[in-house]
């Protein structure tokens, strides 16, 4: 089941507008495409802030063991 | 936790792709239910948090030799996620709520529960700020924690089914299994999403407290 779920998934990746080779999808999947890379790109600041907390700890844990 | 942070990295944006080009619209709700690929995964992060803090403060009180003494802090930690993930979870249902119902706020039986769980949380940081630098602070607010993780499914699980709801219940959806898996994938990207901001809070407090 989960491999059958699993193949659904690829077919409908194949099939969805960011790899559609027709031009102008629907309003609907444009605005939907919009939306997501909005939010994506709000991932990507978080991902960002994250990742340079990350090594500033990791920096600072290194100093005090070695230290 | 270099593991949680680098599969955090690519869940997340996977979960925001999934969910938006693979899955299709939900049920009777069309694409506004892609919100429920954010706002099922919050609820849960909101209650794992705050389960994790009552364990966590459940530790510290029990502890009589000192080795947890930080649990608390700890503790506060995962309840500060917990607290963020409540918010943002009522946020996105208010969204929810005015696209299928045409308003933000109905003071549905749901939306009543969660406000008075926010509050209790809410409750719980002025209760800890304010015996900041007092011996008894860990112990006073590790109670609070417990009682508060107590009370939690109460509001979160109970309350609502107790009286009619407009919000949908968990089953209630037809979903299919592409629809399912997002969903799995959205939860357990948020899952490492929680687990990597509560380790980093954790590493940051350590510094700050050098151990004796």
């Amino acid at each position: 089941m989960i491999v059958a779920a699993l193949a659904a998934l690829a077919l409908r990746a194949l099939a969805s507008p960011l790899f559609a080779q027709e031009t102008g999808a629907p309003a609907s999947d444009a605005a939907l495409i919009r939306v997501m890379w909005v939010i994506l790109a709000a991932w990507a600041v978080i991902a960002v802030l994250l990742f340079s907390i990350d090594r500033k700890v990791s920096r600072m844990e290194r100093e005090r063991r070695d230290g | 936790m270099k593991h949680i942070a680098r599969l955090t990295h690519i869940a997340m944006p996977a979960a925001v792709v999934m969910a938006f080009l693979f899955a299709p619209a939900v049920d009777v709700h069309g694409e506004t239910g892609r919100l429920l690929f954010f706002h099922v995964p919050l609820a849960w992060i909101a209650a794992l948090a705050f389960a994790v803090a009552g364990a966590l403060s459940i530790v510290h009180l029990a502890d009589r030799s000192g080795r947890w003494a930080h649990l608390d802090a700890k503790a506060r930690h995962s309840a500060a996620i917990g607290l963020a993930a409540t918010v943002l979870a009522t946020a996105t249902g208010s969204v929810w709520a005015k696209m299928s119902w045409g308003s933000y706020w109905n003071w549905d039986p749901r939306e009543t529960s969660i406000i008075i769980l926010m509050l209790v949380y809410i409750a719980y940081f002025s209760l800890d700020s304010a015996l900041a630098g007092r011996g008894n602070r860990g112990r006073v607010a590790s109670a609070y924690l417990i009682i508060a993780m107590a009370a939690m499914p109460f509001f979160i699980f109970i309350f609502p089914r107790l009286f009619g709801s407009l919000h949908p219940r968990s089953g209630s959806l037809e979903t299919d299994a592409v629809t399912r898996i997002t969903l799995l994938v959205s939860i357990a990207a948020h899952t490492l999403l929680y687990l990597y901001v509560f380790s980093l809070k954790n590493r940051v407090f350590a510094l700050e407290h050098v151990t004796e």
